[in-house]
């Protein structure tokens, strides 16, 4: 089986509200891909089709070229992070995954195993109601590695983590890449995965923005843009303008330039006399890219504040 | 982008089989410990309630008999009048009945062969009932049918040994076997003739929670001709006697003119137990453990939903049809083991006390758990508890929420039976039929009366189960079918 996730032209609508729109993309193994947009964008939804959980309206979601459904021991093939808070509370955390273990067909060693794999070994029989956030979410990652599967589903793992914990899921997102898995996790902040993604799904108003690797994404996003530093702001706006470059203000003194290379605008200004502090290649944040490329989708401003 | 080799799990090729399944709902059930001691409560309750019940519980049916105890130690009423003659040895009694009045749908009049004149020895039978056609009696237990014919009817009874055989017949010639029964212990010396019955009429009212049943006698009366009495062995000449046997409400009479023997009787010849179910009663607790069985049941699968877990099941196993039959068996066989405990226990425990209550012999005979409608009883009330934990698992299944569920079920089963004790008998009885207050009946080893408040009394011990049986297969089956369809 291909560790891949596929989803084609898929479509989920909740009444008249439309949570996943014409969405199509590849997971291919080998490497961490991001699953980001704003909440309420689509992403948790996504990743219920794909584990045939809902169904979707309209087109289809594969894992390995499957559907879902069609899986006949699926936590072998699939493992899934959806909600750390979905386990009873008044059951030990040994016992939750033991219970998944026999649903799976996987023998009982597997338990212990990931237990000490995501650190939990020596809570496995306290009840999982007295785990703090960390912990339920390392427990919900134990279940969906039980069955050691080439195909993962992280959902918003990083949520309610401490700076330790969100460095130890990137580490495992990237050690579990590196061993030849499709690795699939979203977030709603693009910064908790900075570092730690090596392609971008952007996802907004349930429709696909962007299918790019990280890399293409920065480089795309800082080229062409030039820092200018000048005292006569607005006589060097025009210059540029004029020149066909796209200016924004961004400080009092500074410019943002693009269209232009720095070489051709340091050529201009000093050709009229005009003077300036600095002149350097902008450099894009990941974050920032991000915001760029969300800026039109984010359905529900900061004002409205509502989770899904 | 480059291409990384694909991940082969470590881990060997997973075995999918339903098996697993049922263990991984069994592991969800036991790791719970709310859910354990919710069915060890359901068995307590079950129990505490029982016994509460049978110390609460008292009769005076031993002190003021309105039965004379039969040749098995039951209580029967043994109440007709006779027209008869000594008969020693084997023989046979022969007449044709002529007329018989409709004084009672039950009716009777034909031809006895009886040990003695007391009221309650053993008997045989053979009469013409006014609606339901030749029966051949018994010792008050036995009833074999005959023809649905009516007057008139030759009938006849032959002695040979213990054994007993009736024959009817339209014409005194052509002669049909209704059956054979077996008076064991009958001595040489017997009294046989003819005899009138004819039972009163029983009237039941019923006001807001308390039931009256009143009995107005009725008098019947039939004539007979061709009668016989033939002796295997030459004995002296007898001459018929008559009386009433037992207490009969109205005074009976016999005349002979011509070889025409007119006869009127009043009473009946039956079994006639105290409705109270001394079974039933040692099992009350039931009423309340199954509120606990509810409440497991239906959280069994809510609480999946109420946390999102139900995804992670459905994600394990994406056919859901087939989590659900596990669930229904893991929760239907575990409340089963502990319903069975509960119900031994309290049946075992509750005997005694009602014994020191006045439920003993011979109006209540001892129940033992191996008579067939004690042990119907007993394990019925185990199996009754684990139908409505399915029952349960459907609704919340169905309804997904807990609370909902837990007072749709309680509501389905409680409400009914309240109801009923306050309408009319009819109505009474059909809601017993059409809602699951009806399974109740599974509790009850006496046969269904309408002389007792608690309405389930009134349908069979299977109609009642099968009603609810019926309520937790279509929930199951509604909720399989939703399951498919809905997101989870």
């Amino acid at each position: 089986m291909d560790a891949t996730i596929e989803t084609r032209n898929l479509r989920k609508c909740y009444g008249r509200t439309v949570a996943v729109d014409d969405l199509s993309f590849t997971v291919t193994p080998g490497q961490v891909t991001a699953f980001v947009g704003p909440n309420g964008a689509g992403k948790s939804t996504t990743m219920r089709m794909i584990l045939g959980l809902d169904a979707p309206d309209e087109g289809t979601a594969l894992v390995g070229g499957q559907p879902y459904q069609r899986l006949r021991t699926p936590l072998r093939a699939v493992g899934a992070l959806l909600d750390a808070a979905a386990v009873h509370p008044g059951r030990r955390a040994r016992d939750h995954l033991r219970w998944m273990a026999h649903a799976g067909g996987l023998p009982r060693r597997r338990v212990e195993e990931v237990l000490e794999l995501v650190g939990l070994a020596s809570v496995a029989g306290r009840r999982a109601g007295g785990f703090s956030q960390g912990m339920r979410q390392r427990l919900g990652i134990a279940g969906a590695l039980l069955g050691d599967p080439p195909v993962l589903l992280f959902d918003e793992p990083v949520n309610g983590l401490d700076p330790e914990g969100i460095r130890w899921i990137r580490g495992l997102l990237r050690s579990l890449a590196a061993e030849g898995r499709a690795v699939l996790v979203s977030s709603h902040l693009m910064s908790e995965l900075e570092g730690g993604a090596d392609q971008l799904l952007v996802i907004g108003r349930g429709r696909l923005i962007a299918d790019t690797s990280v890399r293409d994404l920065l480089a795309a996003a800082s080229e062409d843009r030039v820092l200018l530093r000048t005292a006569r702001r607005s006589e060097a706006m025009t210059l540029l303008a004029n020149a066909g470059a796209t200016v924004a203000a961004t400080d009092r003194e500074a410019l943002t330039v693009s269209g232009l290379p720095a070489e051709r605008i340091v050529a201009l200004l000093s050709e009229r006399g005009l003077p300036f502090s600095e002149v350097a290649p902008h450099r894009a944040s990941l974050e920032e890219a991000y915001m760029e490329l969300t800026r039109d989708a984010v359905e529900f401003h900061t004002s409205t504040g509502r989770e899904t | 982008m480059e291409t990384t080799r694909t991940y082969r799990p470590a881990v060997p090729t997973a075995r999918d089989s339903f098996g697993r399944l049922l263990l991984a709902e069994w592991t969800k059930l036991r790791s719970v410990r709310r859910w354990v001691l919710g069915l060890l409560a359901a068995a307590v309750l079950t129990i505490v309630i029982s016994l509460l019940a049978a110390a609460g519980s008292g009769t005076d049916a031993n002190q003021e008999p309105d039965f004379v105890v039969g040749p098995d130690g039951q209580p029967v009423v043994d109440d007709f009048h006779f027209v008869h003659q000594p008969l020693s040895g084997d023989g046979s009694v022969t007449a044709r009945v002529r007329t018989q009045e409709n004084s009672q749908q039950w009716a009777g009049a034909g031809v006895m062969l009886k040990e003695s004149t007391v009221s309650g020895s053993p008997y045989a039978a053979i009469m013409v009932t006014p609606r339901h056609g030749v029966r051949l009696r018994s010792n008050f237990t036995t009833d074999l049918p005959g023809s649905a014919d009516t007057v008139p009817r030759w009938l006849r009874l032959t002695r040979s040994g213990t054994s007993v055989t009736g024959y009817e017949s339209a014409d005194g010639v052509a002669w049909r076997k209704v059956g054979t029964v077996d008076l064991h212990g009958l001595p040489q010396s017997v009294e046989i003739g003819l005899f009138v019955s004819s039972p009163p009429e029983i009237t039941i009212e019923r006001q807001a929670g308390s039931t009256s049943v009143g009995g107005r006698p009725t008098s019947g009366t039939a004539t007979f001709d061709h009668v016989q009495v033939e002796a295997a062995r030459p004995q002296q000449p007898a001459t018929w006697a008559n009386e009433d046997v037992g207490r009969s409400p109205a005074r009976g009479e016999a005349t002979e003119a011509g070889g025409t023997f007119t006869v009127t009787g009043s009473g009946e010849i039956a079994p006639n137990p105290p409705p109270d179910d001394v079974v039933q009663i040692s099992l009350f607790g039931a009423f309340v453990g199954l509120m606990a069985i509810v409440a497991v049941g239906v959280l069994f699968i809510t609480s999946e939903y109420k946390r999102g877990m139900i995804r992670t099941t459905f994600a394990a196993s994406p056919r859901r049809g087939r989590v659900l039959a596990a669930k229904a068996i893991v929760i239907g066989v575990a409340t089963f083991a502990v319903g069975m405990v509960a119900s031994v226990t309290a049946f075992l425990l509750a005997q005694p006390i009602l014994r020191d209550n006045g439920f003993a012999p011979p109006a209540f005979p001892r129940p033992s758990l191996s008579e067939g409608p004690v042990l119907r009883a007993v394990v019925g009330t185990a199996a009754f508890l684990a139908v409505i934990a399915v029952f349960s698992l459907g609704a919340g299944a169905l309804l997904r929420r807990s609370a909902g569920a837990i007072s749709a079920v309680i509501a389905l089963l409680l409400l009914p039976a309240i109801i009923a004790t306050v309408l009319p008998l009819s109505a009474a009885r059909w809601l017993m039929r059409v809602t699951p207050a009806g399974g109740f009946a599974i509790q009850r080893a006496k046969e269904p009366t309408e002389a007792l408040v608690e309405p389930w009394t009134m349908i069979g011990p299977w109609t009642g189960f099968g009603v609810l049986c019926a309520y937790a297969a279509v929930t199951l089956a509604l909720a399989f079918w939703l399951l498919r369809r809905r997101d989870a």
